[in-house]
């Protein structure tokens, strides 16, 4: 495949054969070799095969391989004439990151650390099967909670008005169809609320180790030394469900509308087609079920800190400082040559990056740009980043998802073992408790990229500015 | 070994053979059940039986795989081998028995949970007297 690098954080791919616009990958040359390595850049040039996508075919710098879509792929099409493709949007729907802030700083946490992410283990269920006792859905709730997302939850005692406003889109997407969402979906996801799920979920305690922007980090009620807590989780089996029903719609719309593929987990519809419509509105009540599923956990996370340190949540902050989608497919608008255009934004391991002034970024953080949160690995760090003009103006307003896994899951349990990870990352201070040791193998710090070096790629590139970087202090798993 | 686990960056899959498509659907069985725990303590006692039919043998392969995995999130079942019968072409229509038991979480743990299985290089392929096929998962 033809590499041309354009500068010095991005390199293209020049449109051949069946693709209808070139491809972009953002990467400096040493993350480039690594990538070079995978054969997700092919996934790049296939995404570009697809009808309607405008401008280019566009790669994070996390990119990896993925199915069908590369993980960190971002492709915007016409409202109109494109497509819409569950591939795009992935199995787990609206997988996100949420983060909190607190009033307390890590010196006061430390002490009481391992008490703490214990406390966490028992009251935000982790890894396979259903949830807590205590939250059992009928039908009618589901129903709710796929037509009202997050403000479900809040509704019934599990969070504040105030969380909402600090959620990408409010924590709803109104498009939501609970109708269109099988009951297939709903068996085998409902009983899933409030669960963390396995593999690179977490819910994670963490310190603010360090602050880039000192006026965006005040805006978004952050400062050196502070804990924070940072849970990364999606839509459980009832999104995996979704996509897996509408991937079997969509291969025989595909065909019936005449669309190449050149990779069938990226069949497609037009969006305007029946069959578009009703994956969106599916697809939707899917997003919500994981705005609701980040909020219960968020209510467990904040009770688990009132036990533990004996005061009520109110003193301990616990304020959310922003929730965002990965894996998502949006109706957004922007200039495009000139003209304004609708376009279905599909993000397929990215996140939304909105600029400063921007109406959708909330009103406390108007100056700052939306912030756009960036899990690295359990070991290292994570970082704040905000949205800028840049990414608005080049990538859809599209930022990085995270590190992005650097070995396979079979090469990194070979890595660990005969290893005490475990003890290990408590050397580094950094407390784990899992499910199975098997997820903190696969999931170990050299598993992923280093996201610093990540993050200096959308820093240079201009779509994302550093605010402050996240150390762990503990973290529990699937 | 007539299944083998692919070395995919994020995800998992395996490459599968059988001397007939249905040798290679009940390879596909004892794959998925390795994918997810220790197959070796799974036992088999408790049964359940499919009815499914493809247009195409892989996508055969790929409804087998969704039907496994939904019989695991919904009631915790774990199949530790499948009898296969094939009845009739195109659509290729599969009656599968399938061995196994409900997890006991402390007895069995898992290895990884499965969100889907995918088409991304989805095969199966008749050669050299047999029967290959491919396979990702998404986790």
């Amino acid at each position: 495949m033809r590499l041309e690098r354009l500068d010095p954080w991005r390199v293209r791919i020049p449109r051949h054969g069946g693709m209808r616009v070139d491809g972009i990958v953002y990467a400096g040359p040493e993350l480039m070799a690594e990538i070079e390595r995978d054969p997700c850049l092919e996934q790049v040039a296939n995404v570009a095969h697809l009808p309607g996508i405008v401008g280019a075919s566009l790669a994070m710098p996390d990119i990896h391989w993925g199915y069908g879509f590369p993980i960190g792929g971002v492709a915007a099409m016409d409202a109109e004439e494109g497509v819409i493709s569950p591939g795009g949007v992935g199995y787990d729907i609206n997988c996100g990151v949420r983060l909190l802030r607190s009033t307390l700083t890590a010196d006061e946490v430390r002490p009481r650390l391992r008490e703490l992410v214990a406390q966490l283990f028992r009251n935000v269920p982790t890894g396979v099967g259903a949830g807590r006792r205590d939250l059992r859905l009928g039908r009618r709730d589901l129903e709710r909670v796929l037509a009202r997302g997050a403000a479900w939850a809040v509704g019934r005692g599990m969070g504040e008005p105030d969380d909402l406003l600090h959620i990408e889109e409010g924590g709803c997407l109104a498009t939501a169809d609970p109708e269109a969402v099988s009951a297939r979906a709903c068996e085998r996801g409902g009983p899933q609320l409030g669960t963390l799920g396995s593999g690179n979920h977490f819910c994670e305690v963490q310190e603010v180790e360090e602050v880039f922007d000192e006026k965006a980090a005040a805006a978004f009620g952050l400062a050196r030394g502070q804990v924070t807590v940072m849970l990364h989780s999606g839509s459980r089996g009832l999104g995996h469900q979704v996509c897996s029903d509408f991937l079997k719609r969509m291969l025989d719309a595909a065909r019936r509308y005449g669309i190449a593929l050149p990779d069938r987990q990226l069949c497609c519809a037009p969006i305007r087609s029946e069959e578009g419509r009703e994956y969106l509105g599916a697809m939707a009540a899917a997003a919500n079920f994981a705005f609701a599923n980040r909020q219960v956990m968020t209510h467990w996370v904040r009770e688990s800190f009132a036990a533990v340190f004996g005061l009520p949540p109110a003193r301990l902050g616990l304020g959310v400082v922003y929730d965002v989608c990965h894996n998502i497919a949006k109706f957004e608008r922007f200039t495009v040559a000139g003209r304004e255009r609708r376009l279905c934004v599909h993000r397929k391991g990215a996140t939304r990056a909105y600029p400063p002034g921007h109406p959708q970024t909330p009103e406390a953080y108007r100056e700052a740009g939306q912030p756009v949160i960036i899990p690295g690995d359990m070991g290292r760090y994570s970082y704040v980043l905000a949205g800028t003009e840049r990414a608005f103006a080049d990538t859809f307003g599209s930022s990085c998802h995270g590190a992005g896994r650097r070995l396979s899951r079979h090469r990194a349990k070979a890595a660990a073992r005969g290893r005490d990870l475990v003890g290990e990352l408590a050397a580094r201070g950094v407390v784990v408790m899992a499910d199975g040791m098997g997820t903190v193998a696969e999931e170990m710090p050299e598993a992923y990229k280093d996201v610093a070096e990540v993050v200096e790629v959308v820093e240079g590139a201009g779509i994302s500015c550093r605010v402050a970087r996240l150390r762990p202090l503990g973290v529990i798993k699937g | 070994m007539p299944f083998r686990f692919i070395d995919h960056t994020g995800d998992v899959g395996f490459e599968l053979e059988g001397g007939t498509l249905a040798e290679l659907l009940s390879e596909a069985v004892a794959a998925f059940a390795c994918t997810l725990t220790d197959r070796e303590r799974l036992g088999s006692a408790e049964s359940r039986e499919l009815e499914l039919a493809a247009p195409a043998p892989d996508l055969l392969l790929h409804a087998l795989l969704e039907e496994l995995l939904y019989l695991f999130e919904r009631d915790g079942f774990l199949a530790r081998e499948g009898r296969m019968e094939l009845a009739g072409e195109r659509p290729w229509r599969l009656r599968a028995r399938l061995a196994g038991e409900c997890r006991d979480p402390q007895r069995l743990p898992l290895k990884l949970l499965v969100k889907g299985i995918t088409y991304h290089q989805l095969a199966v392929a008749e050669r050299d007297g047999g029967f290959h096929g491919r396979v990702l998962l998404d986790i």
